[in-house]
């Protein structure tokens, strides 16, 4: 074999195994788990009674997480009769198989928590008791599993387990929560153990984590019991942690990065906080913080300098300035989830009103709002856009709305 | 011709005394029934109130109530529905959130409670009939708005008090003393929100106060009349 032939060969083999190795993650809040969704020419208003109504996928089984959206397939967990299942649906709400995961949370709040993470062919789910597995988006079965609870003595929580999980080429990550297996990173192909982080022994809080990709390491961000964890995805490494004032143990929200700034809001923590990062993810310094910015589980949105979420003990939510923490403008919206795309902001709040908002700088304006009438329970589902279609799960249900502009 | 001047000043003076003079308790409550559509309630047969009850989390809420004296009230608890029914003969609750899924029988301040809330026609109505008693304390002022104090004396010897407006002789706060945590509170039911439903006033949004301190607030969405409500929903279920 010639060296001209030998080097088209390599470079081959290095493209196909670049390609093989591309991954697409479809999660929870979208791309980065920022609830931000790239869509464009979306309906700049709705009409009074909302969007038109695609369809509506009833018999999900109890649940508050949201679906992941493939080009192909929607993927759900929902709750029946305490069992979660992991939905595959086709693009039009009809119900294509569904599998078994585990044991779900009913205690308080019955139902799924979690958002299926799909990458290429394979989902991963989690279950409030603990249960992980592993599925094949083609044929609901199931690849592999651990159980938290069993495999990794994890320390079960008031509302059960709800991390969405994260991804890193060929690892996924879990929060047992327990002393001595805080963090856990798993082979996504396999479910072997590949490193346990003690971290700082905390039982797991919640939070589905975030992944800071630096030049020196990858940075896991999530929280345990009472404090913000920065973990090298590496080893398992704890590089820092970022102490909660409060005794609340419960912190939901999903951590944003931007441009060496972490922000996260926590209203059983310390509240809304911007953290600067070290540009190798060493060390945090904190920058401000709001204890009025309370939200617990309806996320935040930041676009430029402002950062756009409700609040939790106030029933309104808020523009805050990311510069400086200062709350800039509230709006008397109840309080829920908040997702973006094309500009504008997706409110979801607790008496079931879907909110079409403006995010003018310092100002948050309403331009549309309907009621929501389909589904079942509590609205706590965060919003999920895709391809000009909004998802937006309550209870038993998954509706679609049409929110293209034609 | 002067008689006749005297006789149009007295006339003229006895008529403003009369409009002066304070309204009896029969002539509050006939202008409060009169006020509330009382007469057409007398053809409504099924209510079924929806909405949403906030406390610290906001959750669904539904009563359905079937004359004469059946009521079903869902509320949900950390997302869980517990039940409150009257069927006529027995009141009965479920609380699943606290683990035990099985149905209890109501005793007590929260049977009375119920079967407050099961009498079709409400507790003022032809009260003399049920036994109860009620005494006009006076007039008084809550909020801006004036209203009728009405001291309520149930057959069973317990006391509460309903403070109807004196301009739209609608129903605005009942007051009652509970046992909480082994003290005794006094809870105050505020109504707002009225608009007419085939003829009968229903206050959409109904507070809780505690101690001064709203504890809940249910905002009712929608309230139909005289539809069909299954006769099942009042059974109490067997045990698990």
């Amino acid at each position: 074999m010639n060296l001209k032939k030998l080097s088209i060969l390599v470079a081959f083999g290095l493209l196909s195994a670049a390609s093989s190795s591309a991954q697409e993650i479809l999660e929870w809040r979208g791309a980065d788990r920022s609830g931000m969704y790239k869509e464009s020419n979306l309906l700049k208003t709705w009409p009074a009674n909302g969007p038109t109504v695609l369809w509506e996928a009833k018999d999900l089984g109890n649940g508050y997480g949201s679906p992941a959206i493939t080009k192909k397939n929607i993927f759900i967990e929902g709750e029946i009769d305490t069992v979660n299942y992991l939905f595959s649906l086709d693009l039009s709400g009809n119900i294509l198989w569904k599998t078994k995961i585990g044991k779900e949370w009913i205690i308080n709040y019955p139902g799924v928590r979690t958002t299926p993470t799909v990458v290429n062919d394979l989902i991963y789910v989690s279950a409030g008791w603990g249960a992980v597995a592993c599925v094949e988006a083609n044929t609901g079965k199931i690849k592999w599993s651990v159980d938290m609870m069993k495999d990794f003595h994890a320390k079960q929580i008031t509302f059960g387990f709800s991390e969405s999980l994260l991804m890193e080429d060929n690892k996924v990550y879990i929060s047992p929560g327990s002393k001595d297996t805080n963090i856990v990173a798993l082979d996504r192909f396999t479910g072997k153990t590949l490193w346990i982080s003690k971290a700082l022994g905390e039982k797991t809080a919640y939070c589905s984590p975030i992944l800071i990709k630096l030049k020196a390491r990858n940075v896991i961000v999530t929280f345990s019991a009472h404090a913000l964890l920065g973990i090298d995805s590496k080893d398992g490494k704890l590089l820092w942690s970022h102490k909660q004032d409060s005794e609340g143990d419960v912190h939901c929200n999903t951590p944003y990065y931007e441009n060496g700034y972490i922000y996260y809001i926590s209203g059983d923590g310390n509240g809304s906080v911007k953290l600067k990062l070290a540009d190798d993810g060493s060390a945090i310094t904190e920058v401000w913080r709001n204890k009025k910015c309370d939200n617990t589980f309806g996320a935040f949105i930041k676009v430029n300098d402002y950062i756009y979420t409700s609040g939790y003990e106030k029933r309104q939510y808020y523009a805050v300035n990311a510069n400086t923490g200062e709350i800039t403008d509230s709006v008397k919206f109840d309080r829920g989830s908040i997702i973006s795309a094309d500009n504008l902001l997706y409110l979801y709040n607790e008496r079931g009103q879907v909110g079409l908002f403006n995010p003018n700088g310092p100002k948050l304006e309403q331009i549309s709002t309907f009621k929501l009438t389909q589904g079942t329970k509590a609205h706590y589902a965060h919003p999920v856009i895709l391809n000009g279609i909004m998802y937006i799960r309550h209870g038993k249900s998954l509706i679609a709305y049409d929110i293209k502009n034609k | 011709m002067k008689k006749t001047f005297s006789l149009v000043g007295v006339l003229l003076l006895a008529s403003s005394t009369l409009f002066a003079q304070e309204l009896t308790l029969d002539d509050v409550l006939n202008n409060y029934y009169k006020a509330s559509g009382f007469d057409k309630l007398q053809q409504v047969n099924t209510i079924i109130m929806s909405g949403m009850q906030t406390t610290h989390v906001v959750m669904p809420a539904k009563i359905y109530k079937v004359r004469p004296n059946k009521v079903r009230m869902e509320r949900d608890v950390n997302d869980i529905t517990g039940l409150t029914v009257y069927d006529g003969q027995t009141g009965w609750t479920t609380a699943p959130w606290s683990r035990n899924p099985n149905p209890q029988i109501a005793a007590g301040p929260i049977l009375i409670d119920i079967l407050n809330a099961a009498d079709f026609d409400g507790i003022l109505y032809n009260w003399k009939a049920k036994d109860h008693n009620a005494e006009l304390v006076g007039k008084e002022a809550i909020d801006n708005t004036e209203v009728y104090r009405i001291k309520f004396t149930r057959k069973d010897g317990g006391i509460e008090f309903y403070l109807i407006d004196s301009k739209a002789f609608l129903l605005q706060r009942k007051i009652f003393k509970r046992m909480v945590r082994d003290k005794e509170m006094e809870v105050q039911n505020v109504y707002s929100d009225y608009k007419p439903i085939e003829g009968v006033m229903f206050a959409f949004t109904n507070e809780t106060l505690m101690g001064g301190q709203v504890t809940s607030s249910t905002q009712y969405e929608s309230i139909e009349v005289n539809k069909p409500v299954d006769d099942k929903l009042f059974l109490m279920p067997a045990a698990k």
